[in-house]
């Protein structure tokens, strides 16, 4: 059930549990293919191996994620660690499931975290950030924020400008 | 303004007081958490989330948050935690899109815990 965009929602929730608070996601979809690069500031310590199962430093059982990145995505992924940003880059098949926005984005939002998420697609690119749905009301957690949200994501999709 | 009797002086106590033990997550009344770690992903809780948005959505149900949190391992996932304050904590094993219909409806919507589907948590 790891479709791309769950792969997504795993890297997030890595980053979220390393410690991040703010996280960037940046994902081309082209050519059969989605391109994921998200930066984050979390600082947890990694292991030399971050995508073998059983290395995380998160304890028993826990931190698949990455291995499950790395499995899903037949090895194309990479972890960098710089001073004050760490960055997972990864490419995985177009499975169709960053088609609906919605749905692929709403797990991501309902986070409640300081996200931006951008997406280029060939329909052109559009930018959901955590701030500006808390200014809209349309942070996905209630239903009247589910309900502005599906309206926000909407309107960028039909090419709908905020700002 | 009309005097109140004690009985009406209990009955505002009564529901003030009601009211208040609702108002205890973010001012809303029932807590919805689905489990999203990888496990619960592999099991299918990123649908089992999305349907219950959709279906929050669609019953307007304003006093409902939905949040979600790491593994429920080894509960058998997808699964969904309720809070509200009339029941109490509540989870749910094995929600898929119908179960989380389901939950929705009966729990949500109609405050019945949905006895079939319920999973004791582990102390």
């Amino acid at each position: 059930m790891h479709d791309t965009a769950a792969l997504i929602l795993e890297a997030v929730m890595n980053s979220i549990e390393a410690g991040a608070s703010s996280i960037s996601v940046r994902i081309a979809v082209e050519n059969g293919s989605v391109s994921v690069i998200t930066e984050d500031d979390g600082n947890a310590p990694m292991s030399s191996d971050p995508f073998r199962e059983g290395s995380s430093t998160k304890g028993e059982g826990r931190g698949r994620g990455l291995s499950i990145i790395k499995e899903k995505t037949d090895g194309r992924c990479r972890l960098t660690r710089g001073e004050k940003k760490t960055v997972l880059c990864f490419t995985a098949e177009d499975d169709g499931s960053m088609d609906d926005l919605f749905s692929a984005l709403l797990p991501l939002f309902n986070l409640n975290k300081a996200m931006t998420v951008s997406i280029k697609r060939s329909s052109g690119e559009i930018v959901v950030s955590h701030a500006e749905l808390e200014k809209r009301g349309a942070v996905p957690v209630s239903a009247q924020g589910i309900k502005a949200f599906r309206t926000f994501v909407n309107g960028l999709e039909k090419g709908e400008n905020y700002g | 303004m009309a005097k109140l009797s004690l009985s009406d002086l209990r009955a505002i106590r009564e529901r003030e007081e009601k009211n208040l033990r609702k108002r205890n997550i973010h001012g809303r009344s029932i807590h919805v958490v689905v489990a999203m770690g990888t496990s619960g992903i592999n099991a299918g809780a990123k649908l089992t989330l999305n349907t219950i948005a959709d279906e929050v959505e669609k019953a307007g149900l304003e006093n409902v948050i939905v949040t979600q949190a790491g593994s429920a391992a080894p509960l058998p996932e997808p699964v969904v935690e309720v809070y509200s304050p009339d029941k109490g904590l509540v989870a749910y094993g094995s929600v898929g899109v119908a179960e989380a219909k389901r939950i929705v409806s009966e729990h949500l919507v109609g405050g019945k815990v949905v006895e079939e589907l319920k999973v004791e948590l582990e102390n």
